[in-house]
């Protein structure tokens, strides 16, 4: 196994070449919403590590919303960004996006201020890269590679299973088991189907996992004393806030909706990318970080087994802070439709929505932090679908696959890996084919 | 008068009865020809309320209005607005929403009869009547305004099936119960099954599931008609527009009845079992409509006692789908299910599974909660009903046979647009993969990836699977309606255009 990690690109565009670039980007797909994996910029099915990748255009889209805090409206950069899911590190992926796209990222890059023809694009890159604040793996350790074999193996096992089902089903559990995995054993030595041996994860990984295991808890004991002493200030502060903070809710647009409904549903899997503004304060930048922290610790050492909370169909997620944390991009890969994953949201994880939106403008007012809020459905909806970005390009590695799928198929192939089961693991087991 | 107090001199019928006793009806689909001649028409429509009375009425007539329609009557831009974004996008607009909706291949509303891309109807009018008066009635409502006000565009007749839809099978089973009285108290997390329904989920201008008040017009101006339009409850100084009337989905659904009688013959021969038992796994109930799951021990809070032998059930004691498929028709569009995993836990598990810690299957939280996407079906059945044996005899049926699906819902995208995506058209259901309704996918695969299969859980082990289901179900036509209030349409008849 492969512990995923994450790049983002983002480079401020010129002003002037924005329409430029939106057409160059538009040139990267079939039809909006469908990438053409033959577009001559970047060739995505060649990483063989990339699980997803889209190219945004980030611009506040609900900028004006900022009036209500006396904010500026001018001098907010919009960027470039390129950013996606891999197998292994950053690093290593920069250097092979270059060796197999170096002319084309220079071209989508070379738009933006900053950017230099024909200087060193590494570390052009290594320069834009911006961090995420906290982020969220469905299954920790399943690579792009595991995934598609294991699709195979399912496909293999639906075919074999449904030749032979009534002969099978005759059998005692053992004896089936033995049947099955008889054949995925031929098969395999056949060169039909291939299931690379799990490995665990790497030694240096597994040591850094443990130490941040261990030492947010210490941080957060040793903070302690402070934090006990600061929490009734910041109680204070938030319901003053909550009860004080403007609202505001304009109506969604018809087009806006219609720009972003006609590059979904492509696919049983949706990209899904918002960027808004943050509510002025230092503190509050400060407690927003806070939580996200402690988000992104929950994400990497107790919801990495293919569940956020109650969510089981995001495939990634994370929060990116822009402009020193004033602006924030999230963006995530989920099943189904936008209304199903607003849903979700909303019915499954509300308290964690409230928790790590509700400092942005807009969100409906929440209480005692955890409470209202997003349970406020329509204008939640509406508030998200104001700030999200229709995203300009996007990939997938493996299309038509959820995040269930692939926590299914991954359980198939545990049978078959498997010494030993009794019956009624065998039987359960059998169900998931 | 409070806040739930409905006053159901006020509401259209519809959303409170089925007319079930007035088993002739036709649908007309209109054009505006004339918007004045069309208001003073609507200011005389004998449009039944929902006042209910002793015997059932001889006639009842209906009237909805498409978002081009309103426009037609002269309804203002700021007005226009307030209305949903799926209302005014239309249903057969945009290719998201087809995509969406499943309206692809076959289904693309570029091949339907009516309703397709530009081509809305404005208006659509529900006549209703007893056996043998149903002509008579058509007459009566026209009235002399009727030739210089409207177009036809074209009439949906209906046939009486005696509550049994074209395949055969018992249908109009499952409603909502409505909480008329406003008793129902909503909180964010249900742990029990319910089938009462907060009235916001049905009629707009009440509280939804949510607690809160769905989106709609609401008006600065407007000048009293007795009896007038209520103020908003919850924004002081508008009028509502939108209290006591609804949104009305239609689709015109064509079955193909022989098709999915041969299809489950063949298939159930293969199989060596009769072909009732293979068709009724599909739908989840036998064809008298018996479900395959028993029947609850406890009463479900809202399930009318003359239904429970057929409705007082949940999927929660069939958690692997192998006494009715998890993928079965009625498992899909009601899967009947509360706010928490299943299954239910109580103490400190249920305390982790709130946060995702507790004990869990690939199904555990698969499903949203049935209760935000609840649909209160009021379709009819058209063509002729053949049995068993006429389907499996026939090459091509004489008529086409199908349902004029219509459904009364308060917010078309998180209720008819969910369920028929999510549920129904979804072949990633319930953490499944390969499979749509089995009734009313479209077949057509998506990234790759076939829809066409159907599978049945066995107690032993590997399931039985369907492979290669044609499509049975095409849909030919299709809207999104605003079902206004009464004293909406007075309002809409009084005003005028430039």
């Amino acid at each position: 196994m492969t512990p995923q990690s994450s790049f983002l690109y983002a480079a401020p565009i010129q002003p002037d070449r924005k329409a430029d670039l939106r057409i160059l980007l538009s040139s990267m797909n079939h039809v909006p919403g469908v990438v053409d994996l033959r577009n001559p910029l970047i060739p995505f099915a060649k990483f063989e590590n990339l699980h997803f990748a889209r190219l945004l255009i980030v611009s506040d889209l609900a900028a004006a919303d900022r009036t209500v805090y006396k904010l500026p409206l001018t001098g907010l950069p919009d960027y470039l960004v390129l950013m996606g899911e891999i197998d292994g590190e950053e690093e290593a992926f920069r250097h092979e996006l270059l060796r197999q796209a170096k002319d084309g990222v220079a071209r989508l890059f070379s738009h933006c201020a900053g950017f230099i023809p024909g200087s060193d694009l590494a570390n052009f890159l290594e320069q834009s890269s911006v961090q995420s604040a906290a982020n969220y793996v469905n299954w920790i350790g399943r690579t792009v590679k595991q995934e598609r074999e294991e699709r195979a193996l399912r496909d293999t096992l639906v075919a074999f299973t449904d030749t032979n089902g009534s002969a099978l089903r005759e059998l005692p559990p053992q004896q089936m088991w033995d049947s099955i995995k008889t054949f995925v054993r031929q098969e395999r030595q056949s060169g039909r189907l291939t299931l690379t041996p799990l490995s665990s994860m790497p030694r240096g990984w597994r040591l850094r996992n443990f130490l941040h295991l261990i030492s947010v808890p210490i941080v957060l004991l040793l903070l302690a004393p402070l934090l006990l002493l600061y929490i009734p200030v910041f109680l204070l502060q938030l319901r003053h806030r909550e009860k004080t903070d403007p609202t505001v809710a304009p109506p969604l647009t018809p087009e806006h909706a219609a720009e972003l409904e006609s590059i979904e549903n492509y696919d049983c899997t949706n990209q899904f990318s918002v960027f808004g503004s943050l509510k002025p304060g230092i503190s509050r930048i400060w407690s927003m970080r806070f939580f996200l922290w402690i988000t992104g610790y929950a994400a990497q050492h107790i919801f990495n087994r293919g569940n956020l909370a109650r969510v089981q169909t995001i495939h990634f997620a994370r929060w990116v802070p822009f402009d020193g944390g004033k602006r924030m991009l999230f963006s995530s890969i989920y099943d189904g439709s936008l209304e199903s994953y607003m849903d979700d949201f909303i019915n499954k994880v509300g308290f964690g929505l409230n928790v790590t939106f509700s400092n942005g403008i807009g969100y409906p007012r929440t209480r005692w932090l955890i409470f209202d809020g997003c349970h406020d459905e329509q204008t939640f909806k509406k508030v998200l679908r104001r700030h999200q970005l229709p995203t300009e390009v996007w990939y997938s590695a493996n299309p038509g696959l959820t995040a269930a799928n692939k926590q299914r198929n991954s359980l198939i192939r545990a049978g078959v890996d498997a010494i030993s089961m009794d019956d009624d693991e065998i039987l359960a087991w059998a169900a998931l084919i | 008068m409070s806040d739930h107090q409905v006053d159901f001199q006020d509401v259209q019928g519809i959303v409170r009865f089925g007319y079930g006793r007035l088993t002739e009806a036709v649908f007309l689909l209109l054009n505006i020809r004339n918007a004045q001649a069309a208001r003073a028409w609507l200011r005389h429509a004998p449009i039944s309320n929902a006042v209910a009375c002793e015997a059932a009425p001889l006639t009842a007539m209906q009237i909805a209005f498409t978002c081009p329609g309103l426009r037609q009557l002269g309804v203002k831009e700021d007005v226009i607005n307030g209305f949903s974004i799926e209302f005014r996008a239309g249903m057969a607009n945009e290719s998201g929403r087809s995509r969406l909706l499943g309206d692809t291949g076959s289904n693309a509303p570029e091949r339907w009869e009516w309703g397709g891309p530009g081509h809305e109807p404005h208006i659509l009018i529900l006549l209703y009547a007893q056996p043998g008066h149903l002509n008579d009635w058509i007459e009566t409502v026209k009235g002399e305004l009727w030739d210089s006000a409207f177009e036809l565009v074209t009439s949906l007749s209906t046939t009486n099936m005696h509550g049994v839809e074209p395949f055969g099978f018992s249908d109009g089973l499952s409603h909502p119960m409505l909480d008329w009285e406003g008793t129902k108290a909503v909180s964010n997390l249900e742990t029990t099954y319910t089938n009462l329904c907060s009235l916001g989920e049905f009629l707009l201008g009440y509280p939804n599931e949510y607690g809160h008040y769905t989106e709609r017009p609401l008006l600065k101006e407007y000048h009293v008609h007795e009896p007038g339009l209520f103020l908003a409850p919850d924004v002081s100084g508008l009028w509502d527009l939108g209290r006591n009337g609804s949104y009305l989905v239609a689709r015109t659904l064509e079955q193909d009845v022989s098709g999915f009688w041969k299809f489950v013959s063949e298939r159930s021969q293969m199989e060596g079992e009769d072909h009732d038992t293979l068709a009724s796994a599909m739908v989840g109930r036998k064809r008298d409509g018996t479900p395959l799951v028993p029947l609850a021990h406890e009463k479900i809070e809202g399930i009318d006692p003359k239904d429970s032998e057929r409705n007082q059930f949940t999927f929660d004691e069939d958690a692997q789908g192998t006494q009715c498929p998890m993928g079965a028709h009625i498992r899909r569009a009601n899967p009947r299910n509360a706010d928490m995993p299943t299954p239910p836990a109580h103490g400190l598990e249920k305390v982790l599974q709130l946060v995702g810690l507790g004990k869990r299957t690939l199904q555990s939280d698969a499903k949203a909660s049935t209760r935000f996407h609840r649909l209160l079906r009021r379709g009819r059945e058209y063509g002729v009903l053949m049995t068993i044996d006429e389907a499996l005899a026939v090459d091509r049926p004489p008529q086409p046979s199908g349902i004029h699906f219509m459904c009364i819902v308060a917010n078309i995208g998180r209720q008819f647009e969910f369920l028929q995506n999510a549920w129904l058209m979804n072949s990633k259901f319930d953490a499944m993969t390969d499979e749509a309704d089995p009734l009313l996918g479209n077949r057509e695969p998506i990234s790759g990836a076939v829809t066409d299969r159907f599978s049945r859980p066995q107690p032993n082990g590997l399931c039985k699977r369907i492979t290669g289901m044609p499509q049975f179900v095409t849909v030919r036509g299709g809207a999104y309606f605003f079902l206004p209030s009464l004293s909406a349409i007075r309002y809409f008849a009084s005003l005028e255009t430039e």
